[in-house]
């Protein structure tokens, strides 16, 4: 007994001592500099080791003025936000989070708005959709990374023939055609319509919308009122729609897990279809090989009449977050985020991992317009992604449950489910 | 006491295995067994018990004639088939998605999800990957240590505690006992928060999150006193009486009697403290706040398969399951009956 | 309810003597929490006449005590050194200097805002910087805290209560010194504290550590949470940039109004929470304990083989085998996939899709964790029923379910009673196997969309409350109010069963 106490606490000791003396200094470059800073940076997943290098690259480009040490982390850009409301006091310097969170940061008071002159810069580089972005009631308050965020249609060429992938009644046909040739498979067409970023698409495909007002503090005071007619003949049409989605054998309808995704074409019934972004080409492409198509969204079919889907196009964006006091640091950091989303750190990040720029310069580039899958998002039917109260997404997502949930053709039950969903609107203001 | 501390070494002379029949549609065959058992019956009966046995033999031999001698066995050789069978089927449901688990790691072709279990390739890729692409050697370094230190400073909590509670009546223990029972019942994780601001002061969240790991395991770990004051609460009083009529102090009665009699509870108390850390991925991940250095092996192999990542880690994130499963697999097949002992002297006595 | 007496009771036939027990049981419920009123009642009463008992003690122990103990009213510890007791009067005095000094340093200023939770919120300054020449920079400039108030503020009560305490302490220490040298007796020396602290006061020893650990990370972060069901702490007012502040009831109110789409969801999920708490229990229970009565069955081979296959689910994290257990059920996994192949269903089965069927699942799953715990821990007890048992009932003509329902069943359940209901308590709170199978879904779209987070048919209280702290909302001050509710359903149900428990009336019989 005495042994294995002595073991246990001898063991702890001499590794823990071991533990202490790894890792030693290495040579400061940045010891000249006049304003040397240790700084935090949350970016996209994988993109730690470019971040890093583009960071080196700032501190040598600035002369011996401005010094950064950073500790680069790699958070999911929907995630980062969230952490970062959640633990205020310990959030990063620099961080990447998507488009629908900058409402409930600057609400937050976690941001802090650029110089008057790099707003200029920035306005001047990137597109009106993505300074639009990055604004909140009409405050700058983020730097645009990127401009892909938007999804479009991966097909298995051996399942579904280019033209039947213009439709969603084509691909869930070719599926179940596909099905009955091959006794004992199962080909499913993924598209995650339990999100509410996807089922939007329905809706804004037959025209209805949803625009909300955010006030400069990131606030939603007022209702969307006649901006929003998800509640309407329209509205409608796309439950319908959406409805002859989610209830056909082929669509891949997984409560818990995340549909929608490259992985899908892998799995034990695999999908034939998958709607998703440009994150998901690389896994696509391991997946399928020459037999992935890719192309725009397809249209649905209601009443006889065709409506596109629309997917949202939104940004990805840069935070900083508010400094304590020191007024060199805060500008310090500006310009390292302008750094990091200038033109050829935005053009880094593509030919790395195939990004979208979000600055004219980089969408004009003969390249970046060849790329198949950001042409496709191009191709693709798209609306400006506006800003959005955080809760609206489960509020179209119930709505698409419900829609899921009625009978097939009920009209009155896809009516309820529109008025329950406008009824719902008012618990989404900010007090 | 002495029963429940023969039982242990009974445990171990035979590997674990005390028999003892349950299905009895006969009687003679069961006697004939009992003879056959005889030997091993009585190493932990006592012997008034013994006596009983023998008791049971003399009226035997009516029984036996009652009915005859081998439709009962055969009888019985059909139930313990079905048994087999039941067993083995049910050995291939527990054991089969580790065996899956285990399929996926050596798979070569591709390194994403993947709709089939059996590799087309096999190799050792997956693992050289694990340890020289991600950090899972330094994740895998500080959960080991964590673990050796939760065995270690928790067992000294749980047992200070178990001690004071079981041997000692003093002003406010009942109070204390329910406090701490009431208290257990708060579902514990909505405080995560105020604890991650309270080590947040203190410097040890981030990279430094295991040190605050550290200390979050074993502070609150005199609440798990349960098992081990139930197998205290056993061991007899009058041993320390002995010891204090011949002027033993409290502390020499704890070192010296009461810990030597424990082994079973004390190796089954860091056994559970060192198991705990590993699978922890909700209050680790939260007091990493996104560090990387900070992660536990959990969290680590979590972070593998994130949403972008997955298709590049999923079969190295098995591999992860493997190696983690591995030594815990170990420990619990050699301490096994020092678990079985330990959970049956203390969990169940409250 | 009339009770019977034993002769009328022996004629019952074997239901209605079940039916009866039945119904003393729930009977007794109510006179149950009549009993406890009244021991609560007199509790506050010998309560309210034992803090008056103290003050007069103390003002006894002024008027009457040596100058020495009037000194040490103000300066700890002072008596003990007048008595020569160098260790105690030490720890006295320091921790008095130490109380004063933090609350000059820190405490008074975080108790000071207590009430309020802070009145300054953080604002904004346009400063100039040489690294942009010619503009503004905006940087804060720091305001109120409203969290560390909360926090440090009731940290500073824990010391006052603490300090108040031990000047208590002090107090009567020095009466008693007065007393004894009075009767012309000898003082303790530090020696003997010392030696006294291991042996007679060695549980103090012990317990210092252990309970000083519970009481600042769990005690104090259970009662801060408390105080946040008091406060509108969530995403718009996250304490540090925004300040929150209290608000009394208003947060319960909102729960428990009826109507509120909360006060419905909750129901729902405490339902079936409930439910999956009783079935989790008990399927484990039963099933592991038969697993454990055929591994041990005499002529069964390779035990240890048998026995170790089981025991390799606990070694394998739960995180990782879960999760693939789970994805092995999804509609277009393995399981799907390889059932359509051989034709035995033409569709997927939707096991986590359809609630009734997910619910099923989970519970099935967990028998799959359970079994390999509790097989263990029966193996054990089965070991401890006396041998002679058996035999005598053997020779009696008992068959194997006989011998079981009559012997190991009761026997089981006597010993293992207290596990039952730690157990329970554990399902309530068992957020492992339902998160990491379900994450709580399908989402239930008539109930479940209520605080920032959709809860679904499988969503348990513990459960939701990370989706609702996690959720868009960051709703601290719901999932506090939702927090105090669990709690008390939890511990009222425990309490009653415990004491209702003949088992746990035991712990000194085993001596």
């Amino acid at each position: 007994m005495k042994k294995i106490i002595a073991a246990l606490l001898g063991a702890v000791m001499i590794t823990g001592t071991t533990a202490a003396l790894v890792g030693c200094g290495e040579e400061d470059e940045g010891k000249n500099a006049k304003y040397r800073y240790n700084i935090t940076v949350w970016v996209g997943e994988d993109t730690k080791t470019l971040t890093q290098k583009l960071i080196t690259d700032f501190n040598k480009s600035n002369g011996q003025s401005i010094w950064f040490y950073a500790k680069v982390n790699e958070v999911t850009e929907s995630k980062a936000a969230g952490d970062v409301t959640n633990k205020p006091e310990d959030a990063p310097e620099i961080f990447c989070f998507a488009q629908d969170q900058i409402a409930r940061l600057v609400n937050s008071r976690l941001l802090a708005p650029p110089a008057q002159s790099v707003v200029d810069s920035l306005t001047e580089i990137n597109t009106a959709t993505a300074m639009n972005a990055a604004t909140v009631g009409s405050t700058v308050y983020a730097y645009p990374l990127t401009e892909d965020n938007g999804y479009f249609l991966y097909y298995d060429k051996r399942v579904i023939s280019d033209e039947q992938a213009g439709s969603v009644e084509g691909i869930l046909d070719a599926c179940s055609e596909y099905e009955s040739s091959h006794p004992g498979e199962k080909r499913y067409f993924s598209f995650d319509l339990k999100g509410g970023w996807y089922v939007s698409s329905f809706f804004y495909g037959a025209g209805a919308k949803s625009d909300w007002a955010v006030t400069d503090q990131g606030k939603f005071t007022t209702l969307p009122g006649e901006n929003d007619t998800f509640n309407s003949d329209k509205g409608l049409i796309a439950a319908q729609g959406l409805q002859k989605v989610l209830k056909h054998k082929s669509y891949l309808d997984d409560d818990t897990k995340d549909t929608g995704k490259a992985s899908d074409f892998n799995a034990a019934s695999p999908a034939a279809a998958v709607v998703s972004g440009i994150w998901d080409y690389k896994a696509a492409k391991n997946a399928l090989g020459n037999n992935l198509g890719v192309a725009k969204l397809p249209t649905y079919t209601v009443d006889e009449t065709e409506h596109q889907l629309k997917s949202f196009l939104g940004c990805k964006l840069l935070g900083v977050s508010p400094q304590e006091g020191d007024a060199n640091k805060a500008a310090a950091l500006t310009l390292l985020a302008q750094y990091l989303t200038n033109e050829d750190s935005q053009m880094a990040r593509y030919n790395s991992f195939g990004w979208g720029p979000s600055t004219k310069s980089g969408q004009n580039n003969a390249t970046v317009k060849a790329d198949v899958a950001l042409s496709a998002l191009k191709e693709t039917a798209t609306v400006p992604q506006g800003q959005y109260p955080a809760d609206w997404w489960n509020k179209v997502k119930v709505l698409s449950g419900s829609v899921k949930d009625a009978a097939t053709g009920d009209l009155q039950a896809l009516q309820k489910a529109l008025s329950d969903y406008a009824d719902g609107l008012r618990s989404l203001l900010d007090k | 006491m002495k029963d429940s501390i023969k039982q242990v070494e009974y445990f171990e002379e035979t590997e674990g295995v005390v028999e003892f029949d349950m299905d009895i549609d006969s009687h003679s065959a069961e006697y004939e067994s009992i003879e056959l058992d005889e030997s091993g019956v009585q190493q932990f009966l006592s012997e008034q018990e013994a006596s009983q046995i023998q008791h049971v033999q003399s009226a035997k031999e009516q029984a036996a004639e009652n009915k005859t001698h081998m439709s009962q066995t055969t009888k019985r050789a059909i139930s313990n088939t079905i048994i087999h069978v039941v067993l083995a089927l049910m050995s291939i449901l527990w054991i089969l998605p580790f065996i899956f688990i285990v399929f996926e790691s050596f798979r070569v072709e591709s390194t994403g999800l993947a709709g089939y279990i059996i590799p087309h390739k096999w190799g050792f890729d997956n693992y050289i990957r694990l340890f020289k692409e991600t950090e899972f050697g330094k994740w895998f370094l500080s959960t080991f240590l964590l673990g050796l230190f939760c065995a270690v400073v928790q067992t000294l909590f749980i047992l200070a505690m178990s001690y004071a509670l079981s041997r000692n009546r003093f002003k406010g223990r009942k109070l204390l006992m329910n406090a701490m029972l009431v208290l257990g019942m708060f579902p514990g994780f909505l405080t995560l928060i105020l604890l991650y601001t309270l080590l947040s002061g203190w410097g040890l969240t981030g990279s430094k999150a295991p040190y605050g790991l550290a200390i979050l395991y074993v502070a609150s770990s005199g609440m798990g006193y349960y098992v081990c004051k139930g197998f205290f609460d056993t061991i007899s009083h009058s041993l320390d009486e002995a010891a204090m009529v011949d002027g033993a102090s409290k502390f020499q009665i704890f070192y010296k009697i009461i810990i030597p009699m424990s082994k079973p509870i004390i190796i089954y108390t860091i056994l559970m403290g060192f198991m705990a850390p590993w699978g922890d991925f909700i209050t680790a991940r939260f007091m990493s706040n996104n560090d990387p250095l900070g992660f536990n092996v959990a969290t680590g192999l979590q972070w593998l398969v994130g949403e972008t990542r997955v298709d590049r880690y999923y079969t190295t994130f098995c591999a992860g399951g493997v190696v983690v499963a591995l030594p815990i697999t170990l420990l619990f097949m050699f301490l096994q009956k020092y678990y079985v002992a330990g959970v049956t002297g203390g969990a169940v006595k409250g | 309810m009339t009770y019977l007496n034993s002769l009328d009771y022996l004629k019952l036939t074997r239901w209605q003597k079940f039916i009866y027990k039945l119904k003393c049981f729930f009977c007794a419920i109510p006179g149950w929490f009549v009993d406890k009123g009244k021991k609560i009642g007199r509790f506050f009463k010998n309560f309210g006449l034992k803090t008056a008992d103290t003050f007069r003690d103390i003002w006894y122990t002024f008027k009457n005590g040596s100058w020495s103990t009037r000194v040490s009213f103000l300066v700890m510890g002072f008596g003990s050194f007048f008595h020569k007791q160098w260790l105690r009067g030490a720890v006295f005095l320091i921790l008095e200097v130490v109380f004063i000094l933090y609350m000059v340093l820190a405490g008074g200023y975080w108790l000071s805002k207590f009430g309020t939770l802070g009145t300054v919120q953080s604002g904004k300054q346009l400063v100039e910087s040489p690294l942009l020449p010619g503009e503004y920079v905006e940087v804060t400039v720091a305001g109120d805290n409203s969290f560390k108030i909360l926090l440090y503020g009731l940290l500073t009560i824990f010391f006052i209560v603490a300090l108040i305490y031990t000047w208590r302490l002090n107090v009567k220490q020095c009466k008693l010194c007065d007393e004894i040298t009075r009767n012309g007796k000898k003082i303790k020396t530090s020696g003997e504290d010392i030696k006294s602290l291991l042996d007679n006061d060695f549980h103090k020893t012990l317990l210092a550590l252990p309970v000083f650990g519970i009481t600042m990370f769990t005690v104090l972060p259970i009662i801060f949470m408390i105080l946040v069901a008091f406060t509108n702490y969530d995403k718009n007012h996250n304490g540090y940039t925004n300040l929150f502040s209290w608000v009394g009831f208003d947060n319960f109110n909102s729960v428990i109004s009826f109507g509120s789409g909360l006060q419905v969801a909750f129901g729902e999920i405490l339902a079936w929470t409930l439910i999956w708490a009783f079935f989790a229990t008990f399927s484990c229970y039963f099933l592991g304990m038969f697993v454990a009565i055929m591994i041990n069955k005499k002529g069964i081979k390779i035990k240890k083989f048998w026995r170790t296959v089981l025991v390799m689910t606990i070694a394998v994290p739960q995180f990782i085998s879960l999760l693939y257990i789970s994805n092995l059920f999804s509609t277009n996994g393995i399981v799907n996939a390889t059932l359509m192949k051989w034709g035995w269903i033409d569709s997927p089965i939707r096991f986590w899709g359809d609630g009734t069927l997910a619910k099923i699942m989970v519970l099935v799953i967990n028998v799959w964790v359970g079994i390999p715990y509790l097989m263990l821990i029966t193996t054990g007890i089965l070991m401890n029923i006396p041998a002679d048992l058996y035999e005598s009932a053997r020779i009696d003509g008992a068959n194997a379910f006989q011998q079981f329902a009559k012997i190991t069943l009761p026997y089981m359940l006597f010993v293992t009673g207290p596990y039952l209901l730690t157990s329970f308590v554990s399902n309530i709170n068992n957020f492992n196997v339902i998160y990491l199978l379900t994450q709580g879904g399908p989402n239930n779209y008539v109930w479940g969309d209520v605080g920032g987070y959709v809860a679904g048919d499988t969503t348990i209280l513990i459960t939701w409350l990370f989706g609702i702290t996690t959720g868009n909302e960051a709703n601290y001050k719901m999932a506090s109010v939702i927090g105090i509710l669990i709690f008390i359903v939890v511990s009222v149900l425990s309490l009653v069963v415990f004491s209702i428990m003949p088992a746990t009336k035991r712990e000194d019989d085993f001596s």
